[in-house]
């Protein structure tokens, strides 16, 4: 008995499908497929994604961060691109001639909301004398930089506390070095008020869950 | 009879069946023994966002200069040599005074950008100077880093007084070597105050 004509055709693509589906390689939009499976434009996967087995980066690949968007599409943070995202910043601010070697307020302008900006070092370049008046010469300085959010962005404040420009002439500046990310990336935990009781030790506990 | 169920068969993979490739025994919509290349974009419509129990997750990258380009591979510290962040904890002994005045890290510039943390000063205390007056000159104390040739350098010590000659000190710092493929070295933003101590940034930098 002879199969009519169109179920040998089925056949026919049954039998090519499956034999490429098998054991060959699949191109979609292309005739050379390089990997098992190699799309040439784009691919959308509607729920989840498993891959059993990445390679690890190697010391000579140049890699960059992969991200998913909002709209799903997956990206990676070009750092060599300009108009490209970073993990993070690195910013210098360079202040000249504060009130002699106070920076009480300075406003980076750095939205609070989206970023978090830390100071990572801080110089000045200026010689310093403790300030002068009774029972003041002998007093200590400890001098501080550190960021707060005031107004919904970044400001900084840097200073010697007690003490100020040995010659009122001098114009001292502050090389502040901060370091800048997003808080996509980062967790900020707020305050800790740790009350020390009179005490000299004592213990914090963490917010981090191990 | 036969014939008919190899054309439901093949009808059925067509429209709602599960896809192997490289397998008859698909477990997934579609699964795929073997690599995948995707020449252009790439969508997902749903990922599993890791939860604050989970550890042991993998960042992933992409490979910029793999054949073809754009391999996504794991990153795992322990595996490459160098991190996005590294930290590494140095000590500095018989320094002349106090002065380390020009110390070459020897970081490529164009590779990495070096912060100085944990800063620790052991040992005698420079001494206040008697100045003008009987005015107190403390002089200023720098830790910094700076680039010169190409490569980072460390500057610590007091710039304007000196440790007594006879007396010695150490220092200890922890370098934080950020990898500049992650992180991005703005340039710097010089503002004048005019003598006032408060002030805007004359710029904002670029974020994203």
């Amino acid at each position: 008995m002879k199969a009519p004509v169109f179920y040998k055709i089925f056949l026919w693509i049954f039998f090519i499908c499956s034999f490429q589906f098998l054991s060959a390689q699949v191109g979609i939009g292309t005739s050379n497929p390089r990997k098992a499976l190699e799309v040439a434009g784009d691919m959308k996967v509607s729920q989840t994604m498993n891959v059993l087995n990445f390679n690890d980066l190697t010391d000579s690949g140049t890699s960059y961060f992969l991200l998913q968007e909002s709209n799903n599409s997956i990206k990676s943070i070009d750092v060599s691109n300009p108009s490209g995202a970073a993990l993070g910043y690195i910013q210098e601010y360079i202040i000249i001639n504060p009130n002699l070697d106070w920076v009480k307020d300075f406003d980076t302008g750095i939205n609070a909301t989206d970023f978090v900006l830390i100071v990572i070092s801080a110089v000045y370049n200026s010689d310093l004398q403790l300030s002068s008046g009774p029972d003041r010469a002998e007093n200590f300085s400890i001098p501080y930089t550190a960021s707060f959010v005031s107004g919904g962005t970044w400001h900084m404040i840097a200073d010697y506390p007690m003490a100020a420009n040995s010659n009122n002439s001098d114009v001292g500046t502050w090389i502040i070095t901060t370091l800048i990310f997003s808080n996509d990336l980062n967790k900020q935990f707020g305050i800790i008020n740790i009350p020390m009781a009179d005490g000299t030790t004592g213990s914090a506990s963490s917010p981090i869950i191990d | 009879m036969q014939k008919f169920t190899f054309l439901l068969l093949f009808l059925s993979f067509l429209t709602n069946a599960q896809v192997g490739i490289g397998t008859t025994t698909p477990t997934a919509d579609l699964h795929v023994v073997g690599d995948i290349l995707v020449q252009s974009g790439f969508t997902v419509g749903t990922l599993n966002i890791i939860t604050a129990v989970e550890e042991d997750f993998k960042l992933l990258t992409r490979v910029t200069n793999s054949i073809p380009v754009g391999e996504v591979t794991d990153l795992d510290v322990n595996t490459i040599y160098v991190a996005p962040i590294n930290t590494i904890d140095y000590h500095f002994t018989n320094i002349s005074l106090d002065n380390l005045t020009d110390v070459d890290l020897l970081y490529d510039e164009s590779k990495y950008v070096i912060a100085v943390s944990n800063f620790r000063y052991v040992g005698d205390a420079i001494k206040k100077r008697i100045i003008n007056g009987g005015r107190r000159q403390i002089g200023h104390f720098v830790v910094h880093t700076f680039t010169s040739g190409g490569t980072w350098h460390l500057e610590i010590r007091n710039r304007n007084l000196d440790l007594d000659v006879g007396d010695s000190l150490e220092y200890y710092v922890t370098l934080v070597v950020y990898d500049k493929s992650f992180y991005r070295h703005l340039t710097p933003i010089t503002t004048t105050l005019n003598g006032n101590n408060t002030g805007t940034a004359s710029s904002i930098p670029i974020l994203y």
